[in-house]
């Protein structure tokens, strides 16, 4: 095993890049010790970023039939850093190559003020509903706004999609409630989680 | 370019303290492609759900059995005790939810779901009927749900998820496709 002791390591010319390990090997810094980069300008792997994240929204409400579960056409993009949620065709996240892993979601459903028996938010994958939230017996007279909100983390493969879906029988349209590009009262976001 | 072929880089006179300095202004220090290096992540993470009906009494809060785990990267969430005791300390996100309901019909009045950090309440969220009682014709059913950043000692500190529902008669209830999961915050 070969040691090196010194307290400076530059690269010959003073610029460039001074580069440790090479591909198959570990660069470790050993227990007890401390890594400080806190004055560096640190550029992470992808797989040390919260990414891919996105959080969509829309300036009006989203309407559907009553009695049926209708997707939520969340077309306003806050950000999506991957370019993986479709805001005009499908309205759905679908993972990026190389992006597989642990992903969170969230979906808020802020009702827009209409009487409903039951008024449900879901996360769909593929298709399918995978977690749910509902206020059902929610006929509260006088303003109708209750919020639905769901949570999830889902173990995501290459070409999974999610959508935000709702449902209400209100007898009439209805749906998520937005009013502007900036309030947010119904929404979907996600990011993947890192090393989980 | 110039290679140095070595296995350790200690400091050159304390070997145990002082700092060893890697790069100038101005230049960038990597790792090369293929080198691996983990710096941060999000875990231990878990998440855990369930999806029977559980029986809750009327106005008491009552831990929720969520015993099926979809994953637990560090094995810090007991399934017996529903308590999630993470080995790393830090700041971490949870989030819960809950669907509850009355035994009697159109009886819920609210539901709460709450974070217990040590076996005491910290946070809950409340969803509220109409005051006074709801009178839907087709029955009551409310998902509470909550969110919340703890911070916790990564030893014996744990969290657990509690549900209260309140009915107009007094009358006892149930919890059904209950999630609770978290993770690690990177700081």
């Amino acid at each position: 095993m070969g040691t090196i002791k010194t307290t400076n390591i530059e690269t010959i010319t003073g610029s460039g890049t001074l580069t440790l390990g090479q591909s198959g090997e570990t660069v470790s810094v050993p227990s007890g010790a401390t890594l400080d980069m806190s004055s560096a300008t640190t550029t992470l792997n992808s797989s040390m970023k919260n990414t891919p994240a996105f959080f969509v929204s829309k300036t009006s409400s989203v309407n559907g039939s009553s009695g049926s579960t209708t997707k939520a056409t969340f077309n306003l993009v806050d950000f999506d850093t991957d370019s993986a949620y479709d805001s005009t065709t499908n309205y759905r996240f679908t993972v990026p190559s190389g992006k597989a892993g642990k992903y969170f979601f969230n979906i808020q459903c802020k009702r827009n003020n209409f009487n409903a028996q039951r008024w449900q938010a879901w996360l769909r994958k593929n298709g399918n509903n995978i977690a749910g939230s509902e206020l059902c017996g929610s006929n509260m007279g006088g303003t109708n706004f209750q919020t639905v909100c769901v949570s999830a983390i889902d173990d995501a493969s290459v070409g999974d999609y999610y959508e935000a879906w709702f449902y209400q029988d209100s007898g009439s349209d209805g749906g998520p409630y937005n009013d502007s590009s900036t309030s947010h009262n119904s929404f979907f976001q996600g990011y993947r989680i890192i090393g989980a | 370019m110039s290679d140095l072929f070595v296995d350790n880089i200690k400091h050159q006179s304390s070997q145990g303290s002082g700092t060893i300095t890697l790069g100038a202004s101005g230049e960038t220090v990597a790792l090369a492609s293929g080198a691996s290096q983990t710096m941060a992540v999000n875990t231990p993470a878990f998440e855990a759900y369930d999806e029977s009906f559980q029986s809750v009494s009327d106005e008491t809060y009552t831990k929720l059995d969520v015993a099926t785990e979809n994953f637990d990267t560090n094995n810090n969430f007991d399934n017996s005790t529903m308590r999630f005791t993470p080995t790393v300390a830090g700041k971490y996100f949870f989030y819960a939810k809950s669907d509850c309901d009355a035994t009697g019909y159109e009886d819920l009045r609210d539901a709460h779901v709450a974070f217990y950090k040590n076996g005491s309440i910290l946070t809950y969220t409340n969803a509220r009927f109409f005051q006074g009682g709801n009178t839907s014709s087709g029955g009551t059913v409310a998902t509470p749900f909550t969110s919340a950043v703890l911070t916790l000692n990564g030893s014996s500190d744990y969290v657990e998820v509690y549900v209260k529902i309140n009915s107009q008669d007094g009358s006892n209830g149930s919890a059904t496709n209950s999630i609770f999961g978290g993770y690690k915050i990177i700081e």
